[in-house]
Formats: C-alpha cells, structure tokens, sequence
C-alpha cells in the first residue's frame, strides 16, 4: 500500500476511456416500469455533446493535428450550465449541445474544467436552450448492491438511452483521462458505452453519478464518478475558478506486520500506516513526519491496510483529501514517540505533479534553436515512445520522470529539458542525435527551463554554441554564425511559425 | 587408396604452412592450393577425409541455476555443438554451453560412441572452450585443421558439422565481411567473421573452412547473417592456452561518441585534418582507468589514425570498428600508446591492456562456476543484482521493472568499492514472520539494521548484527514498501518451518558447500 497516486500508476494501465472504447453491441433500454414517469423527466434534462477537437502534436509541439469529431453526453444542473465528462470536452474547438427533444445543436463553452477529475461545466449562451426542462438534483453515495439508471447517448441511435444496473462495489480507483489522479469511483454493470460518458447515473430521481470510464472486453464492469467527487468540484468552483484536488504529500506503507508495529511501539488493537516519506509541497508538510503512524486523518481512523470506511465501502485513506478544499484544515493523528497526537495542516496542492498528468487544453511549450527542438520533459514527451515508455524510453528520461522524486527529493522541482529532435539542415545535420536525450547544459548554463535554453543561446560567446547532453550522451556543438544565419530559413523550411511557446 | 593418400599429403601441405603461420603471419589463403583434386573422382567414403578428422561432435550436458528461485537449479540440457581438433590433442568450442556444464562427450566420425572429455579452459568473453580427452585411442584417426591467418574477406566457405545420424554436413556460404563483433555475453570486441549461408539452424560452434583451412567457427546468427570468430583469434587462443599463458582479452573499458560534426571537432580544438573520438565514459577497472578521462580525445591508437565515427583502417581487413585495437593480435600487460587531445594538448599516453573480469562488474554480465548468491532471513530472499537475474524476465529490456532497467543501463559496469555490487530484496516466501510483505519483489536494498548494504558480505553482517529485536530492511526510496521490519526472535525461529515449506535446502548460498 503506497499514496493513491503510485497505486493509480499501476492500475492505469488497464483501463481506458470510455471514449476510447470499440463500439460493443448495445443493450436495450431497460428501465423499469415504475421509474416510467420519472425516467421521462430525467430524459428530458440529458444532452447529446458533439465536439469537435484537435490535439498538438508532441513531436511537433508547433502544429496541431487533424480534427476529430467525438460524441458525450451531458445534463442540466442549472440554468444554462450542463455537467459532462473532462474528457468528452478536452482540446474543444467547437462543442454542440442538443436536448433530446431538438433537433437544432446549440453551441456551449467551457465554464470550467478539471482534468483531476475528469468533470466539466459547459455553458449555452442561448438562453431559450434550457426552457421547460428541469435541472437534475445531485444525491448521494449510492449503496452497494442498489440499482441506478444511467441516461446518454451510446453510439447506435440519436434519441437518449437507458439502462439500468447494480451498483457493484465502491472503491478508489485511478481516473484514466488524467493517467495520474485516483478518487472514487462506483462500479456498476449497467451498461455504460461509447457516448454514455459525461450522462447521468441516477437513483431515486437524483443524480448519483457521472458516467466516464470502463475496461475494453469487459461488458459488465463500467464505472461512474460519485457524488462526493462531483460536488468538489461545484463547491471549488463557486469562488468562480478551479483549483483542484489537495495533495496529502505522504508516502505511508501498511502496517499489517506485527513486527513493525511492536517496533514502532505501538499498543494492540490501533491500526494505522507507517509514514515513509513526507513530500514536500504537500499537505502533511512539516506537520508529519517520517516514521509517524498515521493513524486518522480528521478523525477518520485508519486500518492497518490503510483503509478507511466511506459509506459501506472500504476505500484508502488518501480518498479523504478529496473532502477537503485546497486552504481547508485537515487533521492528522499520529503515533509519535509512544504517545498519540493530533496535528493540524492547511490542505494544499503539489502543482509539480502536473508533469506526471496527461496535458490536455494546453499547447506543448518548446524551443526550436537552428532546428534543435527543445522541450520539457512531460507525460505527453514520454508517450511518444509508445505505451510502453517506462521501459522503452530513454532511462535518464524515465528515471526523472518516476523515480527522481523520491531518490533525490532536493532535485523535486527541477524541470528536465530534452532535445527532443533535431531538423536536419547543413549546420546541424553531422550532429550525433540518437533520439531524444535529456539536456544538462548550454554555452556553460545550466539548463532548468525552456527560458535557460533561450538565454543560454542569447549569451553564448566564442564561435560556437556547445550543448552538453546527460549520460552517455556526450556534448554536440554548433557554429554559432551559421546557426543564427540558418535559423529563420529552417522554420520556413520546416513550416514553423514560430521559434517557441514558453 | 590413391584418392586417400592424395587428400592426406594435401591436408599435410596446408597444415604445415598454416602452423608456420602462428609463428609467423600472413599466408595468404589458396596459396597451397596448387594440387589439383578431381572431387567427382573420388569415392563418397572418403570425401572431406581431412575435414572429417579434424572437426568431432561434442555434447554437453548442463544446468543453469534459476535466478528467481536462487537456491534451486532449472531442468537439466544436454546440448550438441560441433568441436575443432587442435594441436596438442585438444578441442577448441566457440560456445556459451560452457560455465555451468557438468558432463562433457565427444564423437568423432559421426560414431555413436561417446568418449569423456575435460574441459580444461573456458573464457566467456570469446566465448571459447578447450578440452582434453584423456583415453588416447580417441586421437588416433584425427587429425588438427590448420587455422587460416589472415581469413579472407570475401568468397566461398563450407560450413561444417556432424549430425546426431553420424551424417557430414558441409553447407555452402559466403563470406560477408570481417568485422569488429562481440558474441554470446561477452562484453569484447575480437575479429568476426560473417557468413552468409542458406542453411539454419546454426551457432553451435560450427567450423567454417575454406577448402581444408579453417577461418573461424560459429556463435550465432546477427541480422540475415552467421557471425563467427576468425580463425587468428582461435589461435591465439590455443597457442597461448598451450603455453599456459592465457590471460583473457584486453578491453579499452570506455564508452564515446562520434566526432562527425565538423563543429564540434573544431570547437574541441582539432585540426582541420584530425579526426577521432571522444570518450564520454571511462570504467574504473577498465584499460584506460587511471590514463585517460571522460572528455578527451583519442586521435590514433598504436600510430593508427581513427576516424570521426569510430573507425579505423586494418591493414587487411580495411574499416573496422576502433575497439578492436584494443583486443586484436594483444594480451593484458602490453603497452598501447594513444595519442590523445585534452584541453587543446596532444598527449602521448601508453595504456597498460587489463582484461576486466565479469565479476568485477557492478551487475555482473554473467556467472558461471557457481549459483547465485543470496540469503534467506525470516522468508525475505536476497540476492546480487545480476544480468543472469535480469534476463529471467524473458523479454528483459520489455518486462523487467524500470527501476532495474536504469539501474543496468547506468550502473552495469560502474564499481564502487563502497558498493560494489547491487544487493536485491528479489521476492518473499510468506510465512508469519513477514506478514504483510507477501507481494514485495525486485526492489534494491540500501541499508539493513543501519548498514550501508553494498555487497552480500554487507548483509550477512549486518544481519548477524540487529540492533535490538528487530531487522529492519530499507529499501531505495519510492519502492514500495521502502522499510521492512522483522523479528530478530521469529525470523530465527521462521528459518526451519521456511526451509521444510518452500524447499529451500540452504538459506544462506555461503553456508554448505554445495557449490
């Protein structure tokens, strides 16, 4: 047992986005009888969400890709503002909403998105568009072994669909769309398919879910994001920006050995997790310490698996962030030194995680210097290596990327540059390049940032530009005349408006 | 009886020129080749006569240790490779079956009778392997093949081997190049000779000749080609081992980069006219330790210029890659002089060759002669982070944890003489006294009971030495579970119950000698 965030690294992998799925074979509509009257008003409050997006290019950070149609859905929690999926409206360039009963698309704009927890609010500016309908009312947590319905839009028809289904356990689990969070997640076996995503999940009329991710080849395994999560975000969001999700900053492993817990003094019958790390930036910062046991977090006790009890569900403890606002308290009690204590801290966030995020709604940032290309190092960089980055990409890369943090955690914020390609032209084309490389130096700075490239670059002196790579890599040079005369011709040549995004 | 006599004087003609070689080099191929045989004449039983006496079938019988079970060994094999007859009643195998073989047979003339042989040397870094056959009847009817000095760099070859049914193989093929190649595990750049050939199957220590002089055996396929080692390396090999004097081959120990860019040449300082390499890397227990430094260039070696990609111009065999000057015709302990550029000065600086041994290596390249080793402590296993490890992954460079990966890319051959190996908590045998450590695997240890853990003698003493009740295992930061704690009283007491449940025989790969 480790922070959410590693166990999420693990899990990631499997699953994919609901958006990402095959077209399966659609169920029937199934819902009951009972729910008849009311399934029609829930209907009439779900959109269908055609966006149409494009994605930059990571290995040429200047141009944008082709674009894509992608199809969601969406319902009404107020006026003019519908709730959808992150990932059904990332990389928007046009979005069209449609009520069931319209045959006309409306055209809506992102209010505010958070790609933490894969959960948008769209805007229609048209103020006629929501006449007549009624915004859904959010519940609760949803009991285990309880039916829900799900509403969208599945591919295979335009009308709004249903289903219905168990809710089949309840559990923190990661959240595909940003490759790094984990927060709640119920599953269900209702059937939740291509163009459900970002629809309702409801049980007793009100809304208990968002529909949004499920595995490839698995029927009955979908899942849907729960309440709690859902109003983190509205309730972040009244001060009218998103700030996300607190970090605890902790790195505990469970204490279900009884050595462990006799070395560590412990009195039979508490529970708790060891504390193996405190990061910096995050909320247990300078509060906890390392070698505590951790043993609730406001007052939540916590097992020796590091579980905690959140409704009927045994989730882990680092679900409890996600009930607290950035800037909110949060308690910790630890045992520490044989005796038992409560300490206070400010929830907060660790915006260095952002590098370990899939990017979405940001253009890549890049230096090309006489066709040297120049970025930092991301998830968005190392996943053009392919899926199976962690061992084909370049180690240097890889090793910063997951293992530098804890190794060498005075090195935790640095940012890692990389030459990314190089754009053969005469002045560069005789340079060693054996694909993208982590860069230590240039013209004798130290490179941290895009801006130390440029800077580097600017002071260089002498004739020649010399570039110093990690590892094995060596050292390239170029002469600095030729480069800055060449430069402006290999952008033209290599149709790039401009020499950088920083 | 004619025919026979006739391919007898021949094969005497050719091994005399070609011993005289060893002594004194550069006999062209095909100049004995002034007899002429009519091949149709002859009766099929005596075709390849000469061929046939100097190559024997050799099998061997093996077991590898299994790294993830380090106190158990995998299922036996018996593998056969082919075998050269030389001097000094002899057989020469280019072949990794060696290092944890344990029975060794040879046939001659595709018989069925299986003779004891003896291996009486191996070096992995060919890989080469010579045995002796003690029952003197053996050598009667056999006959050493002369070995080809230089081989040639392009042509017809047979390939040669006997088969299981006493059939005599001779596959056609041709010579692709003559090349700097490295085979099997080892780490050393000696001359290689690639073949191209129709036939499969191949890489077990196959001899390749050229009518009935021998230019190298097979290793192994490389690309759409067979790669051998050439004939003079063979020699060298035998000579020296017949003289008692093998001392390994010579490694430069470095890692560089190419020069190619006439900008970065001329920013370090190099003439319009130099070329050369520079090294980005030296090891610590490598040749160049001690008289070179990361950031130098190396213009010439031994006078020879080396160009901007690593290469260098061999008087027979043209462009070849630079490493091999390092091993090519040397022993350690000789001199080579460099001519090196560093901070805008040329220097003339003389290398003593070392051959680096594989244990010397941080994660050792192989292991052969003994098992794995490792310990067991309260059902935690630990053992040294080797390649032979890493390779029981499978598809290694796919499937092993990345953190093993990066660790073999950086560390692999980087000693340290606080730490001079890598030491793996590598799994767990569950049993009560690691409860809650069940699913822990593969992650490096940093320190047991406050000791820094750099070798397996670091372990065992610091397991002898608990500091109270309890051990208490760090693990490098950012692997889970990254701190263990045992039980001094019940992982002793663990040990017996552990042994009996999992079928572990000894817990501690230094206790027993079993080896």
């Amino acid at each position: 047992m480790t922070s959410a965030r590693s166990l999420f690294l693990a899990a990631a992998a499997a699953a994919v986005t609901i958006a990402a799925l095959s077209t399966p074979p659609l169920r029937a509509a199934d819902a009951s009888e009972a729910n008849e009257g009311e399934g029609n008003a829930i209907s009439a409050s779900v959109v269908h969400v055609q966006v149409y997006r494009t994605r930059f290019d990571w290995s040429m950070p200047w141009r944008q890709k082709a674009v894509q149609a992608t199809l969601g859905s969406g319902f009404l929690i107020g006026e003019g503002r519908i709730v959808t999926n992150a990932h059904v409206v990332a990389d928007a360039r046009q979005i069209l909403v449609r009520r069931p009963d319209q045959a006309n698309p409306r055209i809506a704009t992102v209010e505010a998105v958070a790609h933490d927890c894969d959960i948008a609010v769209l805007r229609v500016a048209d103020e006629g568009f929501a006449e007549g309908l009624r915004p859904l009312a959010l519940g609760e947590l949803p009991r285990t072994g309880s039916q829900v319905l799900t509403y969208g839009f599945p591919l295979g028809g335009q009308d709004v669909s249903s289903t219905a289904g168990i809710v089949s356990r309840i559990e923190t689990r990661g959240y595909v769309h940003s490759g790094m969070d984990a927060h709640l997640v119920v599953q269900t076996d209702a059937a939740i398919n291509p163009g459900n995503s970002g629809g309702p999940v409801v049980q007793d009329g009100r809304v208990v879910g968002v529909a949004f991710q499920g595995f490839p080849g698995f029927d009955n395994m979908s899942f849907f994001i729960p309440i709690p999560v859902v109003r983190h975000f509205l309730e972040d969001l009244e001060d009218g920006t998103y700030d996300g999700f607190p970090d605890s900053g902790l790195e505990t492993s469970a204490l279900l050995s009884p050595a462990y817990r006799r070395e560590r003094g412990l009195p039979g019958g508490t529970s708790g997790v060891v504390v193996n790390r405190v990061i910096s930036d995050g909320t247990a910062e300078g509060v906890v310490r390392s070698g505590d046991v951790l043993l609730a977090v406001n007052g939540h006790p916590i097992a020796a698996d590091g579980t905690v009890a959140i409704g009927d569900a045994r989730v882990t403890y680092q679900t409890l962030f996600d009930y607290r606002q950035i800037g909110e308290k949060v308690d910790f009690t630890v045992w520490r030194d044989g005796a038992e204590i409560v300490l206070g801290a400010t929830a907060s966030r660790i915006p260095r995680y952002d590098r370990l995020r899939n990017l979405y709604d940001v253009a890549p940032r890049y230096v090309v210097h006489a066709g040297l290309v120049f970025m930092p190092l991301d998830s968005e960089l190392l996943k053009m290596f392919g899926r199976n980055w962690a061992q084909s990409a370049n180690r240097d890369l890889v090793w910063h990327h997951l293992f530098r943090e804890a190794e060498r955690p005075e090195e935790a914020d640095r940012e890692v540059i990389v030459l990314m390609r190089v754009l053969r032209h005469p002045i560069n084309s005789q340079m060693g390049f054996n694909g993208p490389v982590g860069v230590e130096a240039i013209n004798g700075l130290p490179i941290r940032s895009l801006e130390d490239v440029v800077e580097a670059f600017d002071r260089g002196e002498g004739r020649f530009d010399e570039i110093v790579f990690e590892g094995d890599a060596g050292i390239e040079a170029l002469d600095r005349e030729e480069a800055k005369a060449a430069h402006k011709e290999i952008l033209r040549q290599y149709a790039i408006s401009h020499d950088r995004r920083l | 009886m004619r025919s026979r006599t006739t391919a007898g004087s021949r094969t005497a003609a050719l091994l005399a020129a070609a011993l005289a070689t060893l002594v004194a080099p550069v006999v062209a191929l095909g100049q004995a080749e002034d007899v002429p045989v009519s091949v149709a004449a002859l009766p099929s039983t005596t075709l390849n006569q000469g061929l046939r006496s100097g190559v024997v079938r050799v099998l061997v019988s093996g077991q590898e240790w299994n790294w993830k079970t380090p106190w158990a060994k995998q299922p036996p094999w018996t593998r056969p490779i082919m075998g050269l007859v030389v001097s000094g009643h002899r057989i020469l195998c280019a072949s990794p079956a060696f290092g944890n073989h344990l029975l060794v047979e040879v046939q001659k003339h595709g018989e069925d009778a299986r003779t004891a042989g003896r291996v009486v040397l191996t070096d992995p870094e060919g890989p080469l392997a010579l045995i002796e056959v003690d029952d003197p009847a053996f050598w009667e009817d056999l006959e050493p093949l002369p070995l080809a000095d230089p081989v040639p760099r392009e042509g017809d070859v047979s390939i040669l081997r006997w088969r299981a049914s006493g059939i005599f193989d001779s596959y056609p093929g041709s010579v692709r190049q003559v090349r700097s190649g490295r085979h099997g595990l080892s780490r050393t750049n000696i001359l290689t000779l690639d073949v191209a050939t129709g036939a499969d199957a191949l890489g077990s220590s196959e001899v390749i000749v050229v009518d009935e002089v021998v230019v190298g055996v097979l290793t192994a396929r490389s690309g759409d080609t067979w790669s051998g080692i050439a004939s003079p390396v063979l020699a060298r090999f035998v000579e020296d081992a017949a003289a008692g004097e093998w001392r390994g081959f010579p490694r430069g120990g470095f890692a560089w980069q190419n020069l190619t860019n006439p900008a970065l040449r001329e920013s370090l300082r190099l003439n319009e006219d130099e070329r050369g390499v520079r090294i980005t890397r030296v090891l610590p227990h490598g040749s160049l330790a001690g008289a070179v430094q990361a950031g130098d260039v190396i213009l010439e070696v031994e006078g020879i210029p080396i160009d901007a990609a690593g290469h260098y111009e061999h008087p027979i065999y043209g462009r070849m890659l630079f490493a091999l000057l390092f091993s090519d015709g040397r022993r350690p302990g000789d001199l080579l002089d460099l001519l090196v550029l560093r901070d805008g000065e040329r220097l003339e600086i003389p290398v003593p060759l070392r051959r680096i041994r594989a244990d010397a290596d941080r994660i050792p390249p192989y292991i052969y002669g003994h098992g794995p080793n490792y310990m067991v402590v309260g059902g935690l296993v630990f053992q040294e982070f080797t390649i032979p490890y890493l390779t029981a992954f499978g598809d290694w460079q796919r499937r092993a944890p990345p953190r093993l990966l990066i660790a073999q890319e950086r560390e692999s051959n980087m000693p340290s003489e606080e730490r001079p190996r890598i030491i793996l908590l590598s799994s767990v045998l569950p049993d009560a006294a690691n409860l809650g450590y069940e699913g822990v695997r593969n992650v490096i240890v940093e320190r047991v009971n406050g000791r820094t853990i750099g070798s397996m003698d670091d372990l065992r003493e610091a397991f002898a030495r608990p500091e109270g009740r309890f051990h208490v295992v760090e693990l490098l930061p950012g692997s889970p579970p990254e701190r263990i704690v045992v039980d001094v009283a019940e992982a002793a007491a663990a040990a017996e119950r552990i042994r009996a449940a999992y079928g572990v025989d000894r817990l501690d790969s230094e206790a027993g000698a079993l080896r």
